[in-house]
């Protein structure tokens, strides 16, 4: 039974992708192998009473490989209420759990001189947060009487209105609610008037396809991966020799300005 | 030994607040860690080495000094993370749900809880029963160990943040403050997010 809402509206599934594209200079692109490995991790936090859990931690849910320069690739959790079934019976009710998908883009190819060359990975997140709604189920009872017959009082007709009427119907209608009906005693007849019904939030149908139900804001997630074979930096990347430099440089200037103050 | 001044001693406070601020406006219990860290630092100090050394004030050398050791220690972590290959800091879930501005503010505060607590108070106790060269490694280990709990058992993370948290009680040392490492960290922590 599905009870996880994001502003008042079921969800069911999350869908996430990403894209890439790659590029580089004296790469033979041939060669070129992109993987791309999909881990999920799901917390749970109650906020307040019982602080954060991780329930799944880092599990694999895909690992596909391309050769492709431009690509993309999707995953869809279809049921996130299966995701979670094993752990409910902890939750709180309004506690909140926390679907992370994490893409891990990597790629490497040999460029034109025979060398492998590999662009450094790259980390993606899609992450949904959901409000937990504990399951409940409801029964509406309703008694009707024959006039004739001998009444009584059910003690069901009220205590039971939770505003189900238009939750899910399960043909149920008129047929006995189990052995919890009461018999009349010196009656003949009684009358079966019980509906017993369940609601499980799909106000509008029970399955209008998964993207309606799909957690918002988890669109595909851009990527771009830069191969390049002539570059002097670890992995293509001189960002970070840049940072170095600059720390450095601005050490030195203090270690003068120290120096300068000793003398 | 270790001694706190002004900007240490003003960030310590700043990182008091900070989890007030992240609890009120992001309802969440993340700061609460971090929070008790601070504190578990600031009371080991006072309670287990029985004495913080102050120094009132920074004149103009003092400041150059500072900051020389806080780019010093930002060169030297930065270039260890290119000895480890495919570096890449994890995302932990309190970096994807919290709002940006939060998640600046968390960062600051775990750099300056974990000064205080890993520089501040272990690293002067290990001064006082160790060989500084020893105090050093015994505090930059266990700092190592702390993060198997955010790292797992990634073994090049961890060698990265050991190598971090060795440079760091070293420059914590040889400077005998706490602010340059408490700068570096937060500059640190910030580039990361």
């Amino acid at each position: 039974m599905l009870a996880l809402m994001n502003h008042s509206q079921e969800i069911d599934s999350m869908a996430a992708g990403v894209w890439w594209q790659c590029g580089g200079r004296d790469i033979d692109w041939l060669t070129l192998k992109v993987g791309v490995e999909v881990r999920l991790t799901v917390i749970y936090n109650t906020l307040l009473y019982g602080g954060v859990r991780t329930l799944i931690n880092n599990e694999l849910q895909d690992n596909v490989t391309s050769q492709n320069k431009n690509g993309e690739h999707s995953i869809t959790l279809e049921s996130l209420d299966n995701i979670i079934a094993p752990y409910i019976n902890d939750f709180v009710n309004n506690s909140y759990v926390t679907f992370k998908l994490i893409f891990k883009i990597s790629a490497s190819a040999f460029d034109v001189y025979g060398y492998q060359r590999t662009a450094k990975p790259i980390k993606i997140v899609a992450v949904a947060t959901l409000k937990w709604v504990e399951p409940y189920i409801g029964v509406e009872g309703d008694v009707v009487t024959d006039p004739s017959a001998q009444t009584y009082e059910a003690g069901y007709s009220d205590g039971y209105n939770d505003g189900y009427n238009d939750g899910y119907d399960d043909g149920y209608r008129g047929a006995p609610y189990d052995d919890t009906v009461p018999s009349v005693s010196g009656s003949d007849e009684y009358v079966q008037g019980y509906e017993a019904g369940y609601k499980d939030g799909y106000d509008e149908g029970y399955w209008d396809g998964y993207y309606a139900a799909q957690q918002p804001g988890t669109g595909q997630i851009a990527s771009i991966i830069v191969l390049s074979a002539t570059s002097t930096a670890v992995n293509g990347d001189n960002s970070s020799l840049i940072v170095i430099g600059i720390m450095a440089i601005i050490a030195l200037f203090f270690w003068l300005q120290r120096k300068k103050g000793e003398h | 030994m270790i001694r706190q001044d002004p900007i240490s001693k003003g960030l310590t406070i700043m990182g008091l607040l900070i989890p007030v601020f992240i609890s009120t406006f992001e309802l969440t219990l993340y700061a609460l860690f971090p929070s008790f860290l601070l504190i578990a630092g600031i009371v080991g100090q006072r309670y287990v080495l029985k004495k913080i050394e102050e120094d009132p004030t920074i004149d103009v050398g003092e400041f150059s000094d500072i900051m020389f050791w806080t780019f010093t220690a930002l060169a030297v972590i930065f270039t260890s993370s290119l000895v480890i290959p495919y570096f890449n800091f994890p995302s932990s879930i309190e970096t994807e749900t919290l709002d940006i501005m939060s998640l600046r503010l968390f960062v600051v505060l775990m750099a300056i809880a974990e000064e205080q607590f890993f520089r501040g108070f272990l690293t002067n106790f290990f001064l006082l029963k160790l060989p500084p060269a020893l105090a050093v490694l015994a505090s930059g280990s266990i700092f190592a160990i702390y993060h198997f709990g955010v790292y797992g058992t990634s073994f090049d993370l961890i060698g990265y943040v050991w190598i971090a948290g060795t440079i760091l009680s070293y420059i914590a040392v040889k400077s005998q403050r706490l602010s340059p490492c408490m700068l570096a960290h937060i500059v640190n922590n910030l580039l990361a997010v």
